[in-house]
């Protein structure tokens, strides 16, 4: 029997974090299949067309960052990294490996299926698969914004940090230069990433993000509006 | 004793005090030597003059005897006259006058009575008349007493031979303490280095292993003290390194379970129960994560970077109105300054979050003062009783009285704001307001804090919600 629901493959050694986690993203509707490690994962990847891979890192043998080496060099299977340190290593190393998202034990499960949701989507749509930005710098203007510092740096080298909803902007924007995106674009392409942070209105963080990067916000250069479309960037992003 | 009276006005560097010291002995040394030599030549100089005088006197008091010697005036050598020749003005030299007595009664002369006394040169001394000399300046004024009204007074010319030993004896001083003390500055300084690099290691010590071990250099004592110091960095270095991977352990061994927790939470039925267990998960994985902070603050691997704290403080203060909270963000200026972005974002986070609980209603701003760049936070609640204001940043207080658990905290995000802020040579202060609220003064160093030229290209405009439009001063 053909299964329409998107099949999830749950990898952690932690029974007591691997069942009920299985339980709760089958009520939410989707297919799972548990591995308890490296080994186990590698044969489920083979048996079935796997959708996406929620990962913890740490796990005894082939840790996680292996095993997601393993999953980029084969194909582009999504996989959100699942990891119990705050400092920003793991997080780091996970999304050079080529992780596309991370969660931080504890995490709301709810997050985790706004994600996997949001991954989901986006792989659907046939978008060239969007890393997570986070160990990302882009130039534009006379500006760099660093994913990893969630600031820009000005020309004086002096950096200015962004809000939550300012980067996740930023980001998006930066990621689909010279492109019109319409408030419901945006609304969709920042969403998964901390959506409880961005429940302001696009418009605001739009003129926010204005001030901080506009020469004259009344007269706004590089993110201009777009008559009855939506926002642009206006400019060239490269990557330094 | 010496050395407390060194400690206490002298200089406080080794080189200086083992200058001092070898300064010291060497003055002594030398005053002992000098007195000496003085008293020597003295006495060498008494016979010098008495001899050639004692015999012109002899053979003029033969010839006095004699009745050969007339009354006649003009510089001779020896004169007769009423009145002794040694005046009350004049310097009586008593050893002189002893050794010249001694020496005519030896002679057969008998005299009543001996003077001698040094003297300014005068017309009455007869120079002699050797060129190539200066006239002498000083006069040696021999009287001997003959008879009841007669007094033999002999002239000779002195040579000041004291002042040439005077100075002969500070000149070779001079050039004992210019060689002697700059030696002892050369080894001081050599011995000093070393030991200045030590207590700068030790002081620059953060825990991180970034300052590598001090070189061994300088005296052999000095480099056994290096030596040891090394090693005591290099345990001090492991066992705080150990102390990371416990907690990192001890992180991930709580993380695990609490997760867990988070999920089965989730398969409860009453909504209200659900969202309480959440939120207690929630508190114990923050308390973990500052437990977690609060031991790295002091080793942060994190690197400074020139931030504009106004824009830090407006992003914190933003993402916490999104997530409801009653903040607002008072228009400032664009201050630069150097910090370690991370954890100064969760120091000034900690305090807006704090004032948000206790105070309800929160204002931020950014000030510079001095060399410091400040931020305060005003919240609209009761304020702390003021014996309360220091204690607040112990780790793991709570206030006792009417706060409560709920309210209490675990008491470690102020010691975790202060901690990382003191890290990077700043502050946090609390004070009451009037008539109520509490403010907390962030102050950070301002090493970059005026607008350079770099700063001034791109025109800095004041954050804030209602700030379009506002200028920084500008520095002259």
């Amino acid at each position: 029997m053909s299964d329409a629901r998107p099949h999830l493959l749950i990898v952690d050694d932690e029974r007591s974090i691997r069942e009920p986690l299985a339980a709760y993203l089958s009520k939410e509707g989707y297919r799972v299949t548990q591995a308890a490690g490296a080994e186990a994962a590698r044969a489920a990847m083979t048996a079935y067309a796997i959708d996406l891979v929620v990962l913890d890192i740490m796990m005894p043998g082939e840790d996680g960052f292996s095993l997601c080496r393993h999953i980029r060099a084969t194909g582009d299977l999504p996989v959100i990294m699942l990891t119990a340190r705050t400092d920003d290593t793991d997080r780091i190393v996970g999304l050079e490996m080529g992780a596309d998202d991370y969660v931080v034990k504890p995490f709301n499960p709810r997050e985790l299926v706004a994600r996997i949701k949001a991954i989901l989507r986006r792989a659907a749509g046939g978008a060239v698969r969007q890393r997570a930005p986070d160990s990302d710098s882009y130039a534009f203007g006379s500006w760099v914004l660093k994913a990893g510092e969630r600031a820009l740096v000005g020309t004086d080298g002096v950096s200015v940090p962004l809000s939550t909803g300012e980067f996740n902007l930023l980001v998006t924007l930066v990621t689909h230069p010279r492109q019109v995106l319409t408030r419901d674009q945006l609304l969709d392409l920042t969403q998964g990433r901390e959506a409880a942070a961005f429940d302001r209105s696009i418009d605001n963080q739009v003129s926010r993000l204005r001030r901080k990067i506009e020469a004259d916000p009344k007269d706004p250069q590089l993110l201009k509006t777009v008559w009855g479309g939506g926002y642009t960037l206006a400019a060239e992003v490269t990557r330094p | 004793m010496i050395a407390a009276a060194l400690r206490r006005i002298g200089p406080r560097s080794l080189a200086g005090q083992l200058a001092l010291l070898v300064g010291v002995a060497l003055f002594v040394a030398q005053a002992i030597n000098f007195a000496l030599l003085l008293g020597e030549r003295r006495e060498r100089r008494a016979t010098q003059l008495v001899a050639p005088a004692v015999v012109r006197l002899v053979r003029a008091a033969d010839r006095f005897e004699r009745g050969g010697l007339a009354r006649r005036a003009g510089p001779r050598r020896v004169q007769v006259g009423p009145r002794s020749g040694v005046t009350a003005a004049m310097t009586r030299q008593p050893l002189i006058e002893r050794r010249v007595a001694a020496a005519l009664a030896d002679a057969g002369v008998s005299a009543l009575e001996v003077r001698a006394a040094e003297a300014p040169a005068d017309e009455t001394l007869r120079q002699p008349r050797a060129a190539r000399r200066p006239p002498a300046a000083r006069m040696l004024v021999l009287s001997v007493r003959m008879d009841a009204d007669r007094w033999l007074t002999l002239r000779a010319p002195v040579r000041d031979g004291e002042r040439v030993l005077v100075a002969r004896l500070l000149g070779e001083t001079a050039v004992l303490y210019a060689l002697l003390l700059l030696s002892v500055l050369w080894i001081g300084r050599r011995a000093a280095r070393p030991l200045h690099e030590l207590a700068g290691a030790a002081a620059a010590f953060g825990g991180t292993a970034a300052p590598g071990p001090v070189a061994e250099r300088g005296p052999a004592d000095i480099r056994v003290l290096i030596r040891a110091f090394n090693a005591m960095r290099d345990r001090l270095v492991a066992t705080l390194a150990e102390k990371d991977r416990m907690l990192g352990a001890i992180g991930h061994d709580l993380r695990t379970p609490l997760a867990s927790l988070r999920l089965r939470a989730e398969a409860h039925d009453d909504p209200a129960e659900r969202a309480r267990m959440a939120d207690t998960i929630a508190e114990m994985s923050q308390t973990l994560d500052d437990i977690m902070a609060l031991a790295q603050v002091g080793r942060s691997h994190e690197a400074a970077v020139r931030v504009d704290l106004s824009a830090l403080v407006d992003a914190i203060v933003e993402d916490l109105r999104d997530l409801g909270g009653d903040v607002a963000f008072e228009p400032s200026p664009r201050v630069p300054v150097a910090l370690r972005p991370v954890s100064t974002r969760r120091a000034i986070r900690n305090l807006v979050e704090n004032g948000l609980k206790y105070g309800g209603r929160v204002v931020v701003r950014v000030r510079t003062r001095g060399g410091a760049a400040i931020v305060q936070i005003d919240d609209a609640g009761p304020g702390l009783p003021p014996d309360q204001l220091e204690r607040v940043f112990e780790s793991f207080t709570r206030l006792e009285g009417s706060r409560n658990r709920d309210t209490g905290g675990a008491g470690l995000g102020l010691a975790l704001a202060r901690g990382i802020v003191r890290d990077q040579g700043g502050d946090i202060v609390l004070e009451n307001l009037a008539p109520r609220g509490l403010r907390a003064t962030l102050s950070l160093p301002a090493k970059y804090a005026e607008p350079t030229g770099a700063d001034r290209r791109r025109p800095g405009r004041a954050l804030g919600s209602d700030a379009i439009g506002r200028w920084p001063p500008l520095v002259p």
